[in-house]
């Protein structure tokens, strides 16, 4: 019976790490940086979903005669200088700076999350390659090295986002060396190895899930970090290829125009609060996720 | 362990990192699919089998690849970085043209974001949960989420296009006679040449470049002290140093500050590492000629013996200011061995 009631009690591996369901909700309450960046993300994630409905004209239909006109009702952020509607750009632009950011984001924590366990697990010689490889990366000034692989693989979104997961991955493979070399002399995973769990077992239901919430904090905060730099690839000319409604390209497309201010500013807009919107998350997260950095609020 | 066996063995520690990086980006210039000479050369010249096997040569792309890279290795240690492919100008040469101007905007953005970041982290600090703490995470916040080439667009459309109040891109007044090199800091240089007007207008060029730039490190910093400022407010000594009656700028100053100093000067050092690759934005937006705008401009023309030169020097100090950060702790706290 008593097995039975352990198993029907035993919470997901994310609702272990969140903590019991309610008291999430509570710290979410408490958490004012984490509701605040959910409801950025929440805000932008429609727009993406809701572009082709909310956007008033095509995000590429370039009408000249209207071309550099200011905001106004007809356009709301004003038109470019192809006379093509600004705000339906920025409404289109969230289509392509979301899915980037979650997408490399998504590859980068799972290439350098496995790549760390493995460090971290194995030891040895396999683990001092790995390291060093990483120290390799990490010493590389990151934009230079994700500008001279997009430049050598040639320009274009794909490209620059292979780029900014080759260049990411190193931190999370550190994060995850590190938590797996810490988790595996607790109590419980010694004695996970006394009742004969194997090797895989430990590392999968019981070192896995405990380094999940180290490894998601940091996600969040670095989904932020990938538009960031997607958009910096995009502002050089290496990113998005015109007329692709990508945020860094339309700055870009703003640099020899300080007359026409809303060209450029809103996009810019765009860019910060989605990040700043991942950077509450990530923040918010941290705070409810690590008990021991509460008090430090 | 005494100091010069812990720098040793700290350098011998570096050498297999250096070499990766070689070994990486020597990686990189190989594997590309596309072709550099096509970059450099006209198109009629490419269709020229002579002219075509004349450049490969010339750049020793027609040896098998072992062999190029032993080549780059021994001339790299011998100090020659080699030579542009687009410009065939000594990469040594032209990196030692570019680098002060980046040093000059690097350490004047780290100073801003000291001065402002430090203060702010300890106020927030110390009136933790009350507004000017709110003010100064979400100031932090931001300061961490600015995509910089806009901001940097920002600030010159406000204070260069509108107000009209600092100048724009550049180091200098092209009216100006740029003071003779001796630095390559524009500011020092014409401070030790007496040439009050340069200097003036330098430092003008200086304050937007270096506030943009600075903008990233200053949320750094500043998350960075106030986390371990509330941390070490809360320890029993500080405690006990009011209990004594101490001054509360003494308590703060000498109890406080100094022991939250070791997580922020890390903060320091990693935000300086940053600084030298987001110098790349910064100098692309303000046309400032450092080694930042320079890899940008290899980079497009695929060439690489340029990237790979400023990457080398930019892991460099990298490694070094690692390095000296590591050095600071013991003195910071002086229970800290070397190690």
């Amino acid at each position: 019976m008593r097995s039975l009631v352990i198993a029907r009690n035993r919470p997901s591996p994310i609702e272990a790490v969140l903590g019991q369901r309610r008291g999430w909700l509570r710290d979410l309450r408490r958490s004012p940086t984490l509701l605040i960046g959910l409801l950025l993300i929440s805000l932008w994630a429609m727009a993406a979903l809701l572009a082709p409905l909310i956007a008033p004209y095509s995000p590429v239909e370039q009408r000249l005669s209207e071309r550099l006109s200011p905001p106004s009702a007809k356009h709301l952020f004003g038109t470019d200088e192809l006379g093509r509607d600004v705000f339906s750009r920025v409404l289109y632009g969230a289509r392509i700076s979301l899915p980037i950011g979650l997408g490399v984001v998504a590859l980068t924590a799972l290439l350098g999350t496995a790549l760390g366990a493995v460090a971290g697990f194995v030891g040895g010689l396999v683990d001092e390659l790995i390291m060093r490889f990483c120290d390799a990366v990490l010493a590389f000034p990151s934009l230079i090295l994700a500008m001279a692989i997009t430049a050598a693989l040639g320009p274009g979104l794909n490209n620059a986002m292979l780029a900014i997961v080759l260049v990411l991955w190193p931190e999370y493979a550190r994060l995850m060396r590190g938590q797996v070399l810490y988790l595996r002399e607790l109590e419980y995973v010694t004695a996970a190895r006394a009742i004969g769990a194997t090797e895989m077992r430990i590392l999968w239901r019981h070192i896995l899930p405990n380094a999940f919430s180290v490894i998601l904090v940091k996600a969040s905060l670095d989904v932020g970090n990938a538009i960031l730099l997607a958009a910096a690839l995009s502002f050089v000319g290496l990113g998005a290829v015109p007329p692709t409604p990508e945020w860094g390209a339309m700055v870009a497309a703003a640099r020899q125009k300080f007359f026409e201010w809303w060209i450029g500013t809103f996009p810019g807009l765009a860019i910060l609060t989605v990040v700043v919107g991942f950077n509450f998350l990530g923040d918010g997260l941290r705070d409810v996720l690590d008990p021991r950095l509460r008090h430090l609020r | 362990m005494s100091l010069i066996r812990y720098v040793i063995r700290r350098i011998l520690v570096t050498i297999p990192v250096l070499w990766l990086i070689t070994v990486l980006g020597f990686a990189l210039t190989y594997l590309i699919p596309a072709d550099p000479l096509a970059m450099v050369i006209s198109e009629r010249a490419m269709a020229n089998p002579e002219i075509v096997q004349a450049y490969r040569e010339r750049w020793g792309f027609d040896k098998p690849p072992l062999l190029r890279y032993l080549t780059y290795v021994r001339n790299l240690l011998r100090g020659d970085l080699g030579e542009s492919i687009a410009t065939q100008r000594p990469v040594k040469e032209d990196l030692a043209r570019f680098f002060p101007a980046t040093v000059e905007l690097a350490v004047a953005a780290t100073l801003i974001a000291i001065l402002l970041g430090i203060p702010l982290g300890v106020i927030a600090a110390l009136q933790r949960d009350r507004w000017p703490d709110h003010i100064a995470r979400f100031l932090s916040l931001i300061g961490v989420s600015m995509p910089i080439f806009w901001l940097g667009l920002l600030a010159l459309s406000i204070f260069y296009y509108r107000l009209q109040i600092l100048p724009g891109p550049g180091r200098l007044d092209p009216r100006l006679v740029p003071p003779p090199t001796v630095t390559g800091l524009m500011t020092v240089d014409s401070l030790l040449t007496g040439r009050w007007d340069a200097f003036w207008d330098a430092l003008r060029h200086l304050v937007l470049p270096a506030s943009v730039l600075g903008a990233y490190s200053m949320g750094l910093i500043t998350r960075i002290t106030r986390s371990s400022m509330v941390e070490v407010l809360a320890q029993e000594y500080i405690r006990v140093a009011r209990a004594k009656g101490l001054r509360e700028w003494i308590v703060i100053g000498r109890h406080a500050l100094r022991n939250a100093a070791i997580p922020t000067v890390t903060a320091v050092g990693l935000a300086f590492g940053n600084l030298m690759a987001g110098a790349v934005m910064t100098e692309t937006v303000f046309a400032w000629p450092g080694i930042g705008r320079y890899a940008v401009d290899a980079a497009s023309k695929l060439d690489f013996p340029p990237v790979m030169g400023v990457t080398l020097l930019v892991a460099g100090i990298y490694i070094l200011i690692n390095f000296l950060v590591d050095l600071s702790y013991t003195w910071l706290d002086p229970r800290i061995r070397l190690q």
